[in-house]
């Protein structure tokens, strides 16, 4: 047979047929340029495997997790808010009282200052 | 045949199909819209799928002609994607690999691959994929790409031939 370039693509696919491989086969053991072309197609597949490698996408699993997690944290998140202003409410009088109490030694501090200069 | 679930399809075609979508799209961000859109589509057309045929062929065909539509629509078919694939694939390490103090050259051989597989057409790149990785026959990966079957093999052995270009280039 002559030199067919394609068919040793299709002989390191394991595509040909066994006439055609057995014909390949005698012609490649007298043929230098095929054994060379062969070498540079069987570097380039291998070049692929090595270094073109796709990593998988993150499992759904994984998202289904991380979707979890974080209705988790915005159902904490929300609990929070809600105890924070039924505790407001509740100690509203006594909160009033703490604030007003902070206003008055503020304003005392003022008077002091201005008295002073 | 029992009927596929959305469940099975998904676990036995996903991860092939966004590495399929990133070899068309040429860019991890593209590549996971299209692959979270052709399998939404094969989801919602799963009633009709017959079953009879390798879900993996089914599904990649429907990225395939989702990235198609994606091209034609936004003319981005005419350009050659450019970026290299760089962190998104990283090589497996195998048993045989060379030690550490290999690593300079190994990594500037892996920099050059991933800039000549950038440069393949995408088609290239999608046989490339689906032979290398899912170690689909001719004839499946013609009815994914729906191509000939000599177009396949005429475009596995030119792109293997660029990538060992790009090695020798380097010696």
């Amino acid at each position: 047979m002559n030199c067919d370039e394609e068919a040793l693509t299709e002989y390191l696919d394991g595509e040909l047929d066994a006439a055609r491989k057995d014909a390949l086969e005698r012609h490649l053991a007298a043929c230098r340029s095929c054994q060379a072309l062969l070498g540079r197609l069987k570097l380039g597949s291998a070049a692929f495997r090595a270094h073109a490698f796709v990593a998988p996408r993150p499992a759904r699993a994984v998202r289904e997790t991380k979707g979890r997690e974080l209705k988790t944290i915005l159902a904490v998140l929300a609990f929070s808010v809600v105890v924070l202003i039924l505790v407001g409410t509740a100690f509203k009088p006594q909160l009033s009282g703490v604030v007003n109490q902070i206003m008055g030694a503020i304003s005392g501090a003022a008077s002091t200052i201005g008295a002073g200069n | 045949m029992s009927k596929l679930t959305a469940d099975e399809l998904y676990r036995r075609t996903s991860d092939g199909a966004y590495a399929l979508a990133l070899r068309l799209a040429g860019n991890p961000a593209d590549a996971w819209d299209l692959a979270q859109d052709a399998l939404a589509r094969a989801v919602r057309a799963l009633p009709d799928f017959r079953g009879d045929s390798d879900p993996r062929t089914w599904v990649y065909r429907i990225v395939v002609n989702a990235w198609k539509n994606r091209a034609a629509s936004s003319g981005e078919r005419a350009r050659r994607a450019s970026e290299p694939l760089d962190d998104e694939g990283r090589p497996e390490l195998a048993a045989n690999d060379p030690p550490v103090d290999a690593g300079l050259e190994r990594s500037e051989e892996a920099r050059a691959v991933r800039a000549a597989v950038a440069a393949l057409e995408p088609e290239d790149r999608a046989c490339l994929q689906l032979r290398e990785f899912d170690g689909m026959s001719y004839e499946e990966i013609a009815a994914a790409l729906e191509a000939p079957v000599g177009t396949v093999k005429s475009r596995l052995h030119r792109a293997r031939l660029a990538l060992a270009k790009a090695l020798e280039g380097m010696r």
